[in-house]
């Protein structure tokens, strides 16, 4: 078995295990969860360590090795999956916030430990499969995997008050996103169907990227077949990312989950939605994107601005960050419309940014959270004086959300705006640049009124977090920032090499677009030279 | 004539009429050998469907009766619905006070209609072999005779029955003025002529014999009697209802679909006849099943919503949509069959069926919790589970047609809605307290049977090539067309 296979083996195995582990063994099935997630996280740095010694290259022929396993032939549905550098990074994010959640669940759940982690690993399970696979059956199958743990997580779990309404809210959304999404991955199937046919009379479908890859570069896609496709996957996608106006089930679900189900969530369940337009609807539509992707650039204007300002007005600390969190996604929103290696792939590398710093903050709101059962700003106060490990990685937290140099935010979110303004988007990367203030407006603020000001003696009782095991997701995720803050040359050359190939097509479609309407080309600097083949007339 | 093909038949009504007889020998406290026998029995049906002379297939009494991959497949569905219905019955006849004999004979006698259904090959043996389902339910449903609830359930299914029962038979009268015929091959024979012409009276008469099997498989606009007989009668026999006389209505459209539908003129006729009837479906029971606080209520409404995707394979009448439809119908046996035994148990504890008395349930009891989580999720179509396959095939094969996308936004919607319902009662038995705290007892029999259906539910969606590998030769050897033009 292929170690990208065991990503999604390993977890469901151990949920199965834990199955069968009586519940009242709690220590078991705590170190069965740690021990699953911590092999996942060294198989997400296997492949990182790959792809910064063999660069794209060594990916690309460790994908090639990979057969293709069928599953159920008639309707061409295979166990196929693959990495690229894109998917190396998230792999490594996925393994990341798994094995911080499963180390903060440890001590923070007691109730129902066993159906916690079963659902837990579940999830991670799900997540993985959506960065590995290369078949739309299972991308979606993946998808769905991901998101029915979390009603659970956040229903079971959450915190009392808003936990339901939260909890439904987002499976319904997600699902509905999910399935109009998956409307566009039947297109694309048929279309592919229609075309391996020409070839061969006898030929069954595929779910297979590559093949839709493949009759999508042989120009079977039409020009409004692609627009139709992509407008359909993108509104789909865009549910989970989440766009504005589709973001309203984001803040409230971050809102109620527990400690490590907002740390999955905002981590990576949300950067499935821009991962899979990346994966699917840009190499298989590139027209369509093409075509669309202008006005991606001004909705994610909304996600900055309105995002923010919406996150200046909570007085709940979770609902800040949450809609934060939907302000931050516009970035990634921005980066993706760019069209250029440089904006994708600091959108890429936001995403990586953003899960760690978001999971990391939720950690540390969860810790806090779980003994003063209060996240209304006003009530709380002071805390670092209660918890000075805690306040002090809380602000390290919001330095890194904030854009301060020196954090893997402030160099995707520069890459995101360089990469605006060479596409030609130069007033959306200076208004992207005003949304920074805004971020920095709320995070202080509210970083100040929960962490500073007079001590409140209300708080005394609250315990900082003690020991190795406490401390050890937190410390974990702090480095990682840290160290691609400092250093972000490994991580953005793993991601530019993967996204290349992609930003090239679509680049290519823009060029042709150009011509075609006679208009100036794209202010774009560096145009691809290889033209693509030009797409079939519409039928 | 070889009637060695009509083996599991002849073993269903052999046990039908032995239990009747060994009944009188059996004294009132050891009725329970009955259910014991009757499971026998539907061990034996299901081993006789794979007795090499039943296996191979071909036809019988001259062509009235014809045995292939759906028929087998299909009566090996019903042998398992039949024991797994038999193994939730055991302790709920027991507590009933009178006929607890006559019960296990009925249901063996539905059985053996519903096996005959599967292989019918002319309209007569079709009709009858409709009716002996049929009326056994009718019995079956009023069972419970001091309960009112029961009796007007079973006079509600007698006339709407009745009523469904005369339009088949007038559909069938149009068949044969307009063929001279009432033998299938005949048909096959009849719609395959290059110099075929599709008469009013043809079309008109297998419009209203759709319509007459509507009611069997609870198909707007012949569901009105569900909800109230799903509610009303003995809950085992609402499980019966909903699965097996649900599946006989369904291989029976799909053997007329098979017939007629070789011709490309008669399919496509009838695919926007059966794509309104599925999307009514689909809407009618998702959306009426959002209100409803009764879990037999909600039931009945999710199985017409369920019948509505089973439809959608239906309408798309090409190769993959029948595989599909054959994929999701063995899905929804195993999946209807656990969440009914669930609710058999947790009513002998809690003595309600209100879906407010399943708060706590997955704390309470964490099989019972489990197995109905897993079956309603599969009900949902949310992955790995074997529903969510099925869903997904169905969707596929109708989204292939594109006049039938239409439907497939349908389709999807009402995935959504059915999600929501689905999470409701999930999320009583997961979120919400308790509020009776006795433990439903759960015999040890029950239990494997639910474990082992949560096995296949799973296994099952993980490796869906396994039921795929059954489903798709069945579909071929039908002989529909291989793409959706």
């Amino acid at each position: 078995m292929d170690a990208l296979t065991l990503l999604v083996v390993v977890p469901l195995l151990a949920a199965g295990l834990l199955v069968l582990v009586p519940a009242t063994s709690e220590k078991l099935v705590r170190w069965t969860a740690i021990t699953a997630s911590g092999i996942t996280l060294g198989i997400g740095l296997w492949f990182f360590r790959m792809a910064l010694t063999g660069g794209e290259a060594a990916l690309t022929e460790y994908t090639a090795a990979i057969p293709r396993r069928t599953w159920v032939e008639s309707v061409g549905i295979s166990w196929s999956v693959g990495v690229d550098g894109m998917s190396v990074a998230m792999l490594l994010l996925n393994s990341l916030v798994l094995f911080a959640g499963c180390l903060v669940s440890g001590h923070a759940i007691q109730d129902r430990v066993k159906e916690y982690f079963i659902l837990f690993l579940a999830l991670g399970a799900g997540v993985f499969g959506v960065f590995i696979v290369k078949d739309m059956f299972f991308l979606y199958f993946a998808f769905e995997l991901a998101v029915v743990p979390m009603y659970l997580l956040i229903g079971c779990w959450g915190s009392p008050k808003d936990r339901e309404y939260a909890a439904m809210k987002l499976t319904l959304y997600l699902t509905a996103g999910a399935l109009v999404a998956l409307f566009g991955l039947l297109l694309l199937y048929f279309e592919t169907w229609d075309w391996l046919r020409l070839a061969d009379p006898e030929a069954l479908p595929s779910f297979h990227l590559d093949d839709v890859f493949a009759a999508s570069d042989d120009g079977a896609f039409g020009v409004g077949f692609q627009k139709t496709a992509f407008a359909l996957l993108f509104l789909g996608f865009a549910t989970i990312i989440p766009m504005w106006p589709l973001h309203t089930w984001s803040p409230i679900g971050h809102a109620a989950a527990p400690a490590a189900g907002s740390m999955m969530h905002a981590g990576v369940l949300m950067k499935l939605g821009s991962f899979a337009v990346l994966r699917v609807a840009f190499p298989a539509c590139p027209e369509g994107a093409a075509y669309w992707l202008p006005w991606v650039a001004v909705i994610a204007m909304a996600n900055i601005i309105y995002g923010g300002y919406v996150a200046m007005a909570q007085k709940d600390i979770k609902f800040v960050i949450g809609f934060s969190s939907s302000s931050h996604m516009g970035y990634t929103l921005l980066g993706i419309a760019s069209v250029t290696v440089m904006g994708v792939s600091g959108a890429v590398f936001l995403m990586f940014a953003h899960g760690v710093m978001t999971a990391l903050t939720f950690g540390l709101i969860g810790f806090f959270y779980d003994q003063t059962h209060s996240r209304y700003i006003p009530d709380l106060g002071g805390l670092a004086q209660q918890m000075p490990f805690v306040g002090t990685c809380f602000v390290l937290a919001t330095m890194a959300s904030a854009g301060v140099p020196g954090f893997a935010n402030f160099a995707s979110e520069l890459m995101v705006m360089l990469g605006a303004w060479e596409a030609g988007y130069e007033v959306q990367a200076v208004i992207a640049v005003f949304g920074v203030v805004i971020t920095a407006v709320y995070l202080l603020r509210a970083l100040a009124d929960v962490f500073f000001r007079a001590r409140k003696e209300r708080w005394d009782k609250i315990k900082d977090a003690r020991g190795p095991f406490q401390r050890a997701p937190f410390v974990l995720l702090i480095l990682v920032l840290l160290v691609f803050g400092m250093y972000p040359k490994p991580m953005t050359d793993v991601i530019k090499a993967g996204v290349e190939p992609i930003v090239a097509k679509v680049q290519a479609a823009q060029d042709r677009i150009a011509r075609e309407t006679g208009e100036a080309p794209a202010s774009r600097r560096t145009a691809p030279e290889t033209p693509a083949a030009p797409a079939k007339e519409e039928r | 004539m070889n009637p060695i093909l009509l083996l599991p038949e002849f073993v269903a009504v052999a046990a039908a009429l032995g239990v009747m007889l060994y009944d009188l020998w059996l004294p009132k406290d050891r009725k329970a050998v009955l259910c014991t026998v009757s499971m026998v029995a539907c061990v034996a049906v299901f081993a006789a469907t794979f007795v090499p002379a039943v296996a191979d297939g071909g036809t019988a009494f001259g062509g009235s009766y014809l045995v292939d991959g759906m028929a087998l497949l299909l009566k090996r569905l019903f042998a398992i619905t039949a024991l797994l219905v038999f193994v939730m019955s055991r302790d709920y006849v027991e507590d009933l006070p009178r006929g607890r004999g006559e019960y296990y004979t009925l249901c063996l006698l539905a059985t053996s209609g519903m096996l005959i259904c599967a292989s019918v090959n002319d309209f007569m043996s079709l009709f009858v072999a409709l009716e002996v389902v049929t009326v056994s339910f009718f019995v079956l449903v009023a069972f419970k005779r001091d309960s009112t609830k029961s009796v007007e359930a079973g006079l509600k299914m007698l006339v709407i029955g009745s009523i469904s029962a005369a339009l088949l038979l007038y559909g069938i009268a149009f068949i044969y003025g307009a063929t001279g015929s009432v033998f299938f091959a005949d048909y096959r024979a009849l719609v395959e002529a290059p110099d075929f012409v599709l008469s009013t009276e043809l079309l008109v008469g297998i419009l209203l014999v759709f319509l007459g099997l509507g009611f069997k498989t609870s198909a707007v606009p012949m569901h009105v009697w569900v909800p109230d007989v799903y509610e009303g009668a003995p809950t085992p026999i609402t499980a019966f209802l909903s699965v097996g006389s649900k599946l006989a209505g369904f291989v029976l459209m799909l053997r007329i679909l098979e017939v007629f539908g070789r011709s490309g003129v008669v399919a496509d006729e009838l695919t926007p006849f059966l794509a309104l009837i599925a999307a009514l479906t689909l809407f009618y029971g998702n959306l009426g099943a959002i209100p409803q606080t009764n879990i037999k209520r909600l039931m009945g409404y999710s199985s017409i919503g369920q019948c509505g995707y089973i439809l959608l394979g239906v309408a798309a009448a090409w190769e993959t949509g029948i595989s599909a439809t054959l994929f999701y119908m063995t899905a929804y046996v195993f999946t209807n069959l656990a969440v009914f035994t669930v609710i058999v148990y947790v009513a002998r504890s809690t003595k309600s069926h209100e879906i407010d008395d399943y708060s706590g349930l997955a704390r309470r009891h964490p099989l019972l919790g489990a197995a109905m989580t897993i079956g309603l999720l599969s009900l949902a179509g949310v992955p790995p589970i074997l529903g969510f396959v099925g869903k997904f095939l169905a969707i596929g094969a109708a989204f292939a047609r594109p006049e039938l996308q239409w439907l497939v936004v349908c389709g999807l919607i009402n995935v959504v809605v059915s999600m929501y319902y689905y999470l409701c009662v999930i999320k009583r038995m997961w979120i919400k307290d308790a509020r009776h705290p006795a433990d439903p007892a759960v015999p040890r029999r029950v239990k494997i049977a639910l474990v082992v259906s949560m096995i296949v539910l799973i296994g099952g969606g993980l490796a869906p090539q396994l039921v795929e590998k059954m489903t798709a030769p069945a579909a071929a050897q039908l002989g529909l067309s291989k793409t959706p033009r």
